[in-house]
């Protein structure tokens, strides 16, 4: 690859981490009103168990497949003292637990490498594909995923279990006396968002051959949370569009504005930070729904 | 059903039941017996335990002690939910509609055991869960005619006015297709034409052999409507039977009707 394509591939690859990631945090707050604070930890959670199992030497498809039931299963089992929990505390549980996983990663050393992370693992069709194209391939591999989450997850949003999900969004005392088992919805809604952004951090794991705790600082759910108001609650296309427009055009896609700006390059990333601050605030003044999102069902 | 002693068979027994909140006994050893397909009035003055005891019977709370029968059915320690599917619906004192749903789904959200409600069957099995989906919505079109709503069927809820809010929580309840229904004043904050519907639709129920607990203020309407009225203070039933003598009941007089 030449000029300027290695770069825009390396974009796009992170617009699809963060789209998928997204998409799961838009299951659960867009659709259910779930605060979850936490949604990083499920990241890493799938990314590190599949790791781990690969260099145990497990095959990676199946330890892609034992990661995402790890990552959705913790996302499931989190549900159940978060049931009794009301928005604010649920928040609360969901970004400690977080900060918990976290600084397990970087403390048990003998089995995640600690803050040194971990290398060597393998990558999916690594024997086949040239070297030289894996990126490629990869980019291919993560739109392909997006796609197929987008398409599950818009069968989803238009099905009666969507109406159910918006129900215990508007009021849970209601769906439970129209006969709507709410903490099975949120168990569920809990488990898919985790498997998402668990397959997001394989992806991630993948594309940078290599894991370590710092990949999963609170910061990385506030990006979530980010492109999902950004491009409109409850709504899967605003959420894809969030993504590429927080990460394609702020996080990443300024990079090369760097030169041009008379700023020092830490200066230039906190001008950045502001910057995506000023946008959120014009946008929740002048269109509260988000990008795509629809200003008759806002969410909060 | 196969005769029997008809007089003898409760949709709802309620057996001391006790809920407190911190030091205030909201219902306090309640016994009430309601028997099937009839119309019961819930009266009784501001804080004398009526809601919560429709949030205990509905199971969005927990008693304290105490047990309730659903007809033979102990229901107890039966989630929220599962009472639905077990004949029970009800309706909140303030509409809860859900806003940012609109009309018609307000009303398909509430068809029991639907198909697209499971993961699996929305990926696996569309066919299905789209023919079902197009006969609950025939189902709720239908309510929605029954109730002078269709015209409003795309709207959304939060659009409604109280009345019409009024309206849904109804359609929305009778599509859960319940045996008792318990209604936290249907009636309040609505116009007197509105309220004569209300109260049709209520006797209509009836004749399909609902049986209907009714938390009412309006103590003329309770009187007409009712077949049996129990009069709740400081979280007991202090008095029940047919309208007429409630009316004349001195400790009712006492504790709500006033005298004179």
């Amino acid at each position: 690859m030449e000029g300027i394509l290695p770069y825009v591939v390396t974009v796009l690859i992170v617009v699809g981490i963060y789209a998928l990631f997204a998409l799961g945090l838009n299951l659960q707050w867009g659709f259910a009103g779930l605060i979850n604070f936490g949604h990083i930890a499920f990241m890493a959670i799938g990314a590190y168990t599949m790791v781990i199992l690969n260099l145990y030497g497990v095959h990676w498809a199946l330890a892609m497949l034992i990661g995402l039931a790890v990552a959705g299963g913790a996302g499931a089992l989190l549900t159940i003292p978060a049931i009794r929990l009301k928005a604010d505390y649920l928040a609360i549980l969901t970004i400690g637990f977080s900060e918990i996983m976290r600084y397990f990663f970087l403390s048990e050393g003998w089995l995640t490498g600690g803050a040194g992370g971990l290398i060597g693992f393998s990558r999916p069709l690594e024997s086949i594909v040239p070297v030289e194209h894996y990126d490629l391939f990869l980019l291919g591999l993560i739109w392909g995923i997006v796609l197929i989450a987008f398409i599950a997850l818009q069968r989803l949003a238009k099905s009666p279990w969507g109406r159910a999900l918006k129900s215990i969004r508007e009021d849970e005392d209601v769906a439970k006396v129209l006969g709507k088992n709410v903490s099975a919805y949120k168990m569920q809604a809990f488990f898919l968002g985790s498997v998402l952004a668990g397959l997001a951090g394989m992806m991630m794991a993948f594309y940078h051959s290599y894991v370590n705790p710092y990949y999963f600082y609170p910061i990385e759910t506030f990006y979530a949370w980010i492109i999902v108001i950004l491009g409109g609650s409850a709504n899967n296309r605003g959420t894809i569009l969030g993504a590429l427009i927080l990460v394609g055009v702020f996080l990443t896609g300024t990079r090369f504005l760097g030169p041009l700006v008379p700023l020092d390059a830490y200066t230039f990333a906190q001008l950045r930070m502001a910057l995506i601050g000023v946008l959120l605030i014009v946008l929740m003044l002048y269109r509260p729904q988000g990008m795509l999102g629809n200003r008759r069902e806002l969410t909060f | 059903m196969n005769g029997g002693n008809e007089m003898d068979r409760f949709a709802l027994s309620v057996q001391d039941l006790t809920k407190t909140f911190g030091g205030v006994m909201a219902v306090d050893k309640c016994y009430l017996d309601l028997k099937e397909g009839v119309i019961g009035g819930l009266i009784g003055p501001n804080g004398a335990g009526k809601t919560t005891l429709f949030e205990v019977l509905s199971g969005l709370l927990a008693p304290d002690s105490g047990k309730i029968f659903l007809g033979e059915q102990e229901i107890t320690h039966v989630p929220a939910h599962k009472r639905v599917s077990l004949g029970l619906g009800r309706t909140f004192q303030i509409t809860r509609s859900l806003r940012k749903l609109q009309v018609l789904d307000n009303l398909k959200l509430a068809a029991q055991s639907q198909l697209g409600e499971s993961i699996g069957n929305v990926w696996f099995r569309p066919r299905a869960v789209r023919e079902q989906e197009r006969m609950i919505e025939d189902k709720a079109l239908e309510m929605l005619k029954f109730l002078n709503l269709y015209e409003l069927r795309d709207e959304y809820a939060g659009n409604l006015s109280g009345g019409q809010k009024k309206l849904l929580a109804i359609g929305r309840m009778l599509m859960l297709d319940p045996q008792l229904i318990l209604m936290d004043e249907p009636l309040a904050g609505v116009n007197p034409s509105l309220g004569e519907e209300i109260n049709e639709h209520l006797r209509g129920l009836k004749e399909r052999g609902l049986t209907i607990l009714v938390i009412e203020h309006n103590v003329k309407n309770v009187m007409r409507i009712s077949d049996v009225v129990y009069v709740m203070n400081e979280g007991k039933i202090i008095a029940q039977g047919p309208p007429e003598a409630i009316r004349k009941d001195e400790k009712v007089i006492e504790a709500y009707l006033g005298a004179g």
